[in-house]
């Protein structure tokens, strides 16, 4: 071709060329030279204005001829048509694949494609029962949010009842009934109607009682079960266990006033709590409506509460309270009756002094007389709570007896304890009752077991005896959802629906009835327990359940006069009938069909005001008899295990939901698994650091191994461990995560004790890799530099924080109520902070701030009203389709969360205060993420949003890197394909992706995503304001988080609103950005944290010194950073750089490291 | 003719050669098959060059979750050695259009592989990040075109600066450098013997003939590319400072990022070429050609901007302890002290203290040490990069640090890159006129080959000094004289 141009070049225009008008080729000399009758002939055979010549050298030369200029076809444009062409024959070539959805023969009634509907009904996650609205789309629940007429919960939910979702869709549920072969444990499937006949025919001749054991229930529907099932069958029994909670304070209550109920606990009367090793936030009974009681009192500006709290184990109740004391569990009791001495209530008790108690508990002295005086002035307004599921045994039915005996003796009783008004039906189950049907079990006395909703093969410490025991008898029926630990005992399992899936009732307190309906029914062989129980006794010719099918309205006169097909009632039926008969009995005005209209939109019939009665007087022999429960306390230096459940996993029934597993404990920041936590001193005694392995063996033979977590906070004589791992039958998520810890747990009398059992910790030095390499994660994709550290010696944490101290940065502000009220520190509390500069301030290059014009989106968070429960962290999840990622991809930093919890400790290392810190986009006003994108990915609205573009995302994550507050999260992988934690396969398992919210995109691998602020939930209800035709009230839009907070630690609004909450929250003194000396403008705002406390509070508190406490110790690494030799030297240099320019350097709250 | 910087009474290059030695040296492994030890090194990189495919194509099927990227380090290895190829890319346009602008007749032996490396460099750094997005398929977004959507980039992101800046820095360089091949085509055109191979340098010398006119729109256009050039050597390394400097992250949001960061570059370009050179001319026998004299001059710029940039680490320091933000200090704090303190280390001792051997003459003069040296160059300035992006991994909030973990696919995609620019730069030996023939001639102490005056004599002369590299192998004048 160049050739060719160079001949040109060279040639073309020197030689002369012939004419324009004579073509360079020619047939004839006609055609060469144009003769008029050449022309006239061409002008025939093509148009007139053609010149087939030009249009050849102009395809031959381009441009460079210049005779080609006027030619229609240019190469150029014959090249661009072809090639135009060829593009379009090879798109038309491309199709996509056709895939077709099947529409509805007929539509269900109110289901509008799209649309989102709202039932009502009730949590059955715990025995709290917690009223619930479900959010359904298509005919699928996809959200669960608290209701908020319920009084229990009044619109809140827990981490637990918020994952739910992924339980009733988790494709690990048994899905048909099975005939289990005792002897091997494996299942076949069976017809259900099969499964009811033989199992009715068993029942019939069963040589013994039928007991039915469950977990704590309540609920009038229930109740009438129970005693319809009595009257099928005479000798039927129902025995209610709930694993962790003890009930042994509701027992002390119960002999205390002769009730029937259980306490229930009103922390938000109280201005002074003591918490003798009680934990209402993560373990109380009722946790929601607990955590919203303490909270309530927590606002420095009104009545602010004090709460002490003594406990081995950091809960998040310890860490939440203002003094926190950590002490041995035998403790308790010393700190116990030493305030009721202090008190003088303790006449008749065993004596011990107020410095008896301290020396024994090792606390400052002083402190059991500030909190007796304390107690005296608050009498009647106090509470001393020592419910917990780890203090069990005589030493805590000792503790509960004292308890109730203070509160009794303060008044509190029908002011901050409500046993006799609505007390609470949520702790029916005990231990004792267990044990009695384990004995029964062992006599031969049960004919046949049917059980639904325990495990105690995997729950109790004796769990062989009970295995043993349950082969003995001669029928087990195993009514739970999975095919679990206790089931494999059975002869038969005919699997329960989900809580969600059932018609149903629960009075979680006296007088407050709340229903349960179904939302979905999964396309299982499986039915509500309640229908099973009924179906057996009417196979088994029972017609107690049996009810007539009434005739068709419109049926002939011949139809109607044959008699009426009869059939088992359906749980509906069921259900109806109840709450028929309670229409009747509450007198409710109306028609029933109102009633019960009125009872499933509301979700609750709340009778509880009217049930209320005055308090009663104790019982006249209960001092006696709380006397008798109450022996000396002895502590001694012995090493004893304390088992606690945690928020998430409980008693271990809910192991295998991907949202509990992958939330990170708020306490420790690990995920996915349990560990023996260690006090520092321990760790250093033992010399075991993070990641070691530990035997605990206990004086009775039971021994376990466990990885070592370094806890700080621990009592240092002290091992923790987390119940509810180590699940053996829970399907493929949970089974073999952590460590089980039940065989440490121990009967003592009648209860079965979860803590003071004295163990030995020994270090295990051998076999560490064989360990570690047995326990790895089960994924797909590895990162094989991390898969060589899982096999190493070190047993790895997946951990979402890697550092827990602050180092004098200026990021969690506090300081305590005295503080706060001396008039030094009046106005704003950032003008002490930052010496007078308030860094509230827009500082703008450009002289003028942004106006938004119409709302203008911001949050307030109150550290005072949040207790890192982390229940807006899964609400979050759950509402944002955010995937679970795994462990592997933890250990790598990659959780996907749009929340995180950070967890700062402060002061020493042993026994720090915590600070916690929700973390979540903060929707900077000159947010650092937009400017750098380049495609404009990331963008701010006009209300404020800090917008996330998923489909313009290229994923350069260069916002990511510029986000000073780190809460992008990038998809790293296909993550929505395996949200739901199962990464051996990493696809989705169905049907778990039918709990996406289809308001929000699924994102795809290689893009960015964070917290929208719940745009779509804004974009809903701005169209719902615009409908009614009025503006956006305060408060009507909630996001996920807020919805969801027991605490209501969050406040969502808008900043344009000057009345609105959000705003006089806004510009509350304690209010600040995080890291707003960027200028970053953060579209939220937290208040600062105040602690109730008397002593003179160090200045570092309010910043004006940084880094005191230089005693401190080095700081400590988590389990990010290990390799850096230099990582946990910082701290100590920092802390003298900070030293040296002294006290005028900018202020800082939390001093980095004691 | 300006004077030179470097002492000119002695000539660059032996007395003794002539022109003629100059084309047929140049030439001479064009024309034959490779030995052994060019295979063995071509079979490595190209080893190394599909496994960087091979690496990609992976990340392509399964996601970037495969590397040690995480949060909060969300650029690793690519970003490093994006940062570093770039750098490294600079030697060659400062050597041929700084030079050139100043006259710098010593560039001539040296400034075609230099120009090749620069290209090669940023072809290799322009990979990465491409692959690094987490959509590699839609990374074209960055470009502004007129899309149906009337979308376009963000012109505030450095980012979407650095498309301009590379992609700039590319064309040009390559227009600059393939200009200066095109008379050593010619020359190789005129004396090859196959025909094939004549075809192929015909077409690519563009009907060179060696005329005054082409002479003299050579020399213009040469000149312009060399003056287009020289802002981009400052601009392009600037612009992917910008990518650190204009956020705010601690260890990244610094002002002197743009000096810093050229300088660097210029520091690892020259080492990079004396890496390459060392070899080269060992290996091609052009010894006489790439003299000692030549190599030192790049030396002595070496220790100069080491220098200059062994006073930016220092600067870092300095200013953030004296900024007295918390922040800012521990984050220089820790990029010493911290997890990868190591990395700085070897960064510092590697380009802030080896390269002061330089000092003394007979090292800046010993082949073995100054390859050793600049190879530790190199490894000190990809570590640099390694710092400067570490400073992710411990910003604002002490919740949010992390980790980075290096996997084998970090290293893979980062060996990968050098098997990519060394089997580019293996195959250039073997197939361009490594060393601008024509005009090495210029430099030559006796081009006619008569023991004549070869220097300084006015712009007259100059001109038939070029004539030899238009194809004539005999020193005879030619018509354009």
């Amino acid at each position: 071709m160049s050739h060719t141009h160079d001949h040109d070049h060279d040639h073309g225009h020197e030689a002369p060329k012939a004419s324009s008008e004579r073509p360079l080729y020619w047939t004839t000399l006609e055609e060469y030279n144009q003769t008029p009758e050449y022309l006239a002939r061409r002008d025939e055979e093509f148009y007139p204005d053609a010149k087939p010549q030009k249009y050849f050298d102009a395809l031959d030369c381009g441009e460079q001829n210049p005779g080609a200029v006027d030619s229609p076809m240019q190469r150029r444009t014959f090249l661009k048509l072809g090639g135009f062409a060829a593009v379009l024959a090879a798109v038309a070539a491309c199709e996509r694949p056709v895939t077709k959805i099947l529409p509805y023969v007929t539509a269900p009634e109110d289901l509008v494609p799209g649309v989102q509907n709202y039932y009502a009904t009730t949590c059955g996650e715990c025995a709290a029962a917690c009223g619930i609205v479900s959010t359904n789309r298509d005919g699928r629940p996809i959200k669960l949010e608290g209701n908020k007429s319920h009084a229990v919960n009044k619109g809140s939910l827990c981490a637990r009842a918020q994952s739910s979702l992924l339980n009733l869709y988790n494709p690990d549920r048994a899905q048909s009934p099975m005939e289990i072969d005792r002897a091997t444990g494996k299942g076949m499937p069976i017809e259900m109607a099969k499964a009811d006949e033989a199992i009715a025919a068993k029942l019939k001749t069963a040589p013994g009682k039928i007991v039915l054991l469950t977990p704590s229930m309540h609920g009038p529907t229930r109740a009438r079960l129970m005693a319809d099932m009595k009257k099928a069958f005479p000798s039927f029994e129902h025995v209610m266990y709930d694993p962790i909670t003890t009930g042994l304070d509701a027992e002390a209550y119960r002999k205390a006033f002769g009730i029937a109920g259980a306490p229930r606990y009103m922390f938000q009367n109280a201005e002074t709590v003591v918490l003798l090793g009680g934990d209402p936030i993560s373990q109380g009974v009722s946790r929601v409506e607990y955590q919203r009681g303490l909270a309530e009192r927590r606002n420095p500006n009104d009545h602010m509460s004090r709460i002490y709290s003594f406990e081995p184990v950091p809960t998040l109740s310890g860490a939440y309270a203002d003094y926190r004391f950590r002490v041995r569990t035998d403790t308790l009791l010393f700190v116990a009756l030493a305030i009721a001495g202090e008190l003088g209530f303790g006449a008749g008790l065993p004596s011990v002094t107020a410095s008896e108690a301290e020396t024994a508990a090792e606390i400052p002295s002083g402190t059991i007389a500030k909190i007796a005086t304390r107690l005296r002035r608050d009498a009647g307004k106090s509470l001393v709570y020592c419910e917990s599921s780890t203090l069990s045994g005589r030493e805590g039915r000792a503790l509960a007896a004292v308890c109730a005996w203070i509160n009794e003796s303060l008044g509190n009783i029908g002011k901050t304890i409500d046993i006799t008004g609505s007390p609470s039906n949520a702790s029916g189950g005990s231990h004792a009752a267990m044990l009695r049907l384990i004995d029964d079990l062992k006599e031969g006395r049960v004919g046949a077991l049917i059980f639904h909703g325990v495990n105690p093969a995997y729950t109790l410490p004796n769990r062989e005896e009970f295995a043993t025991a349950v082969k003995g008898v001669p029928y087990v029926v195993s009514l739970n959802l999975k095919h679990d630990e206790t089931t494999k005992l059975a002869n038969m399992q005919v699997p329960a629906s989900h809580w969600l899936e059932t018609w149903g009732d629960a009075e979680p307190q006296k007088g407050l009835f709340s229903i349960l309906q179904p939302m979905i029914e999964l396309p299982w062989q499986v039915r509500p327990f309640e229908a099973s129980l009924i179906a057996f006794a009417s196979a088994a010719g029972s017609d107690v359940f049996v009810r007539e099918i009434p005739h068709p309205i419109d049926a002939t006169e011949e139809v109607k006069a044959t008699p009426m097909a009869k059939r088992p009632a359906t749980m509906y039926e069921y259900t109806r009938e109840t709450w028929r008969g309670m229409h009747e009995e509450y007198a409710v005005v109306g028609e029933f069909e109102q009633f019960w209209d009125s009872v499933l939109r509301l979700g609750v019939f709340d009778r509880a005001d009217e049930v209320r009665r005055a308090a009663l007087p104790a019982k006249p022999s209960y001092r006696a008899e709380a006397k008798r429960e109450v022996d000396a306390p002895s502590t001694s230096k012995n090493v004893t295990a304390v088992l606690h459940p945690s928020v998430a996993h409980g008693d271990g029934e809910s192991m295998g939901n991907p949202f509990l597993l992958e939330l990170p404990d708020s306490l420790t920041k690990v995920a996915w698994d349990n560990y023996a936590g260690l006090s520092p001193e321990m760790a250093a005694s033992l010399d075991v650091s993070e990641g070691d392995w530990v035997t605990i063996s206990a004086d009775g033979g039971a021994s376990i191994e466990a990885p070592v977590w370094v806890w700080p906070g621990v009592d240092k004589s002290t091992v923790a461990l987390m119940l509810g791992w180590g699940r053996t039958a829970v399907g493929d998520i949970g089974d073999g995560i952590g460590v089980d810890v039940y065989p440490l747990a121990r009967i003592e009398s009648d209860t079965v004790a979860f803590a003071g059992r004295k163990v030995t910790v020994t270090k295990i030095t051998d076999g560490l890799e064989e360990r570690n390499s047995m326990r790895k994660p089960r994924l797909g994709m590895t990162n094989p530099s991390i898969s060589a550290a899982l096999e190493g010696p070190k047993y790895r944490f997946a951990n979402t924080q890697g550092h827990n101290y602050l180092g004098g940065r200026p990021i969690f502000f506090e300081t305590t109520l005295h503080q706060l009220n001396t008039p030094e520190f009046e106005g704003h509390l950032y003008d002490h902070w930052y010496n007078g500069k308030n860094k509230n301030e827009f500082i703008n290059a450009w002289g003028k701030e942004h106006k938004y014009a119409g709302h203008h989106w911001g949050m307030v968070i109150d550290y005072n009203a949040c207790s890192a429960c982390g229940a807006c962290l899964v609400a979050c999840q759950a509402e944002n389709n955010i995937p679970v990622v795994g462990k592997i991809d933890i250990i790598k930093g990659r959780e996907m969360h749009w929340i995180r919890i950070d967890r700062y400790y402060r002061g020493n290392e042993a026994d720090p205060d915590h600070a916690f810190q929700m973390m979540l986009c903060q929707h900077c006003g000159t947010a650092p993420c937009e400017t750098v994108c380049p495609v404009a990915a990331t963008l701010h609205n006009d209300e404020g949003l800090n917008t996330m573009i998923y489909n313009r995302c290229v994923g350069t994550r260069y916002c990511l890197n510029n986000c000073p507050y780190k809460v992008r999260r990038f998809n790293w992988h296909q993550y929505s394909e395996f949200r739901t934690g199962f990464h051996e396969n990493q696809k989705a398992v169905s049907p778990l992706e039918l709990s996406l919210n289809p308001d929000v995109t699924v994102r795809t691998r290689g893009v960015m995503e964070k917290c929208t602020f719940c745009v779509h939930r804004i974009k809903r209800a701005k169209e719902k304001s615009r409908t009614r035709g009025t503006a956006l009230l305060d408060g009507e839009m909630e996001t996920a988080c807020q919805t969801s907070c027991p605490g209501k630690a969050i406040t969502f609004g808008d900043r344009n609103d000057p009345n609105s909450k959000l705003m006089s929250l806004w510009n509350d003194r304690r209010a600040h950005g995080v890291l707003s000396d960027l200028n970053t403008q953060p579209g939220i705002r937290y208040l600062a944290l105040v602690r109730n406390r008397d002593e003179d509070v160090p200045k570092d508190y309010l910043g004006l010194h940084r880094g005191e406490h230089h005693g401190g110790s080095k700081e400590a690494e988590g389990g990010h950073g290990e390799e850096g030799d230099g990582g946990g030297k910082h701290g100590e240099d920092e802390q003298s750089n900070d030293h040296s320019r002294g006290p005028k350097s900018r202020g800082t709250a939390v001093a980095g490291q004691g | 003719m300006s004077p030179e910087l470097f002492p000119k009474d002695a000539p660059l290059l032996s007395r003794d050669i002539r022109s003629a030695d100059v084309t047929d040296t140049v030439l001479a492994p064009m024309g034959r098959w490779p030995g052994v030890s060019w295979y063995i090194l071509f079979g490595i990189a190209k080893a190394l060059m599909l496994l960087l495919f091979a690496v990609v194509g992976l990340q392509f099927v399964i996601g970037l979750g495969i590397f040690s990227i995480t949060n909060p380090v969300g650029w690793g290895v690519y970003i490093v050695n994006f940062v570093f190829w770039v750098g490294i890319g600079h030697a060659g346009t400062l050597i041929s259009a700084i030079l050139f602008i100043f006259r710098q007749k010593w560039r001539t032996a040296i400034n075609r592989s230099a120009e090749a490396m620069t290209i090669f460099a940023v072809m290799t750094a322009g990979i990465f990040p491409l692959i690094h997005v987490g959509r590699s398929w839609v990374a074209y977004w960055l470009i502004p075109y007129p899309a149906e959507r009337l979308l376009w980039p963000n012109f505030r992101s450095p980012l979407l600066w650095d498309v301009f800046a590379v992609t700039t820095y590319l064309t040009v360089s390559l227009l600059f450098w393939y200009q200066g091949l095109i008379p050593d085509w010619a020359t190789a055109r005129d004396r090859a013997k196959n025909k094939i191979f004549k075809t192929i340098y015909s077409l690519l010398s563009f009907g060179w003939t060696g005329s005054v006119r082409d002479w003299n729109h050579y020399e213009r256009g040469y000149a312009q590319f060399a003056w287009i050039s020289a802002p981009l050597v400052l601009s392009v390394h600037s612009i992917v400072s910008f990518d650190f400097a204009v956020s705010l992250i601690p260890g990244w949001h610094t002002t002197f990022f743009p000096p810093y960061f050229v300088a660097g570059a210029v520091f690892s370009g020259f080492a990079m070429v004396v890496t390459l050179l060392v070899i080269m001319r060992k290996v091609f026998q052009m010894e006489h050609l790439i003299t000692i004299r030549h190599l030192e001059y790049m030396n002595k710029i070496i220790l100069t901007t080491s220098m200059l940039v062994s006073y930016a680490y220092i600067t870092e320091f300095v200013i953030a302890w004296y900024s007295g933000h918390q922040s800012e200090q521990y984050a220089f704090y820790n990029r010493a002290f911290g997890p990868y303190g190591w990395a700085f280390w070897v960064m510092f001792i590697c380009n802030a203290v080896i390269p002061h051997a330089f000092w003394w003459k007979s090292i800046r003069t010993s082949l073995g040490a100054m390859f050793v040296i600049s190879i530790f160059v190199n490894i000190g300035m990809w570590f640099e990069r390694f710092n400067i992006v570490m400073s992710l991994h411990r910003d604002f909030l002490p919740a949010s640090w992390g980790e980075y973990i290096m996997t084998p696919y970090d290293y893979a995609i980062t060996a990968g890159g050098f098997g990519l620019f060394f089997t580019l730069f293996l195959l250039f030996c073997r197939t361009f006129p490594t060393i601008a023939i024509g005009e090495m001639k210029t430099t030559l102490p006796n081009p006619s080959g008569t023991h004549g005056h070869g220097h300084g004599h006015g712009s007259h002369h100059e001109k038939g000094h070029h004539a030899p590299a238009a194809g004539h192998a005999t020193p005879a004048h030619t018509g354009a004289h």
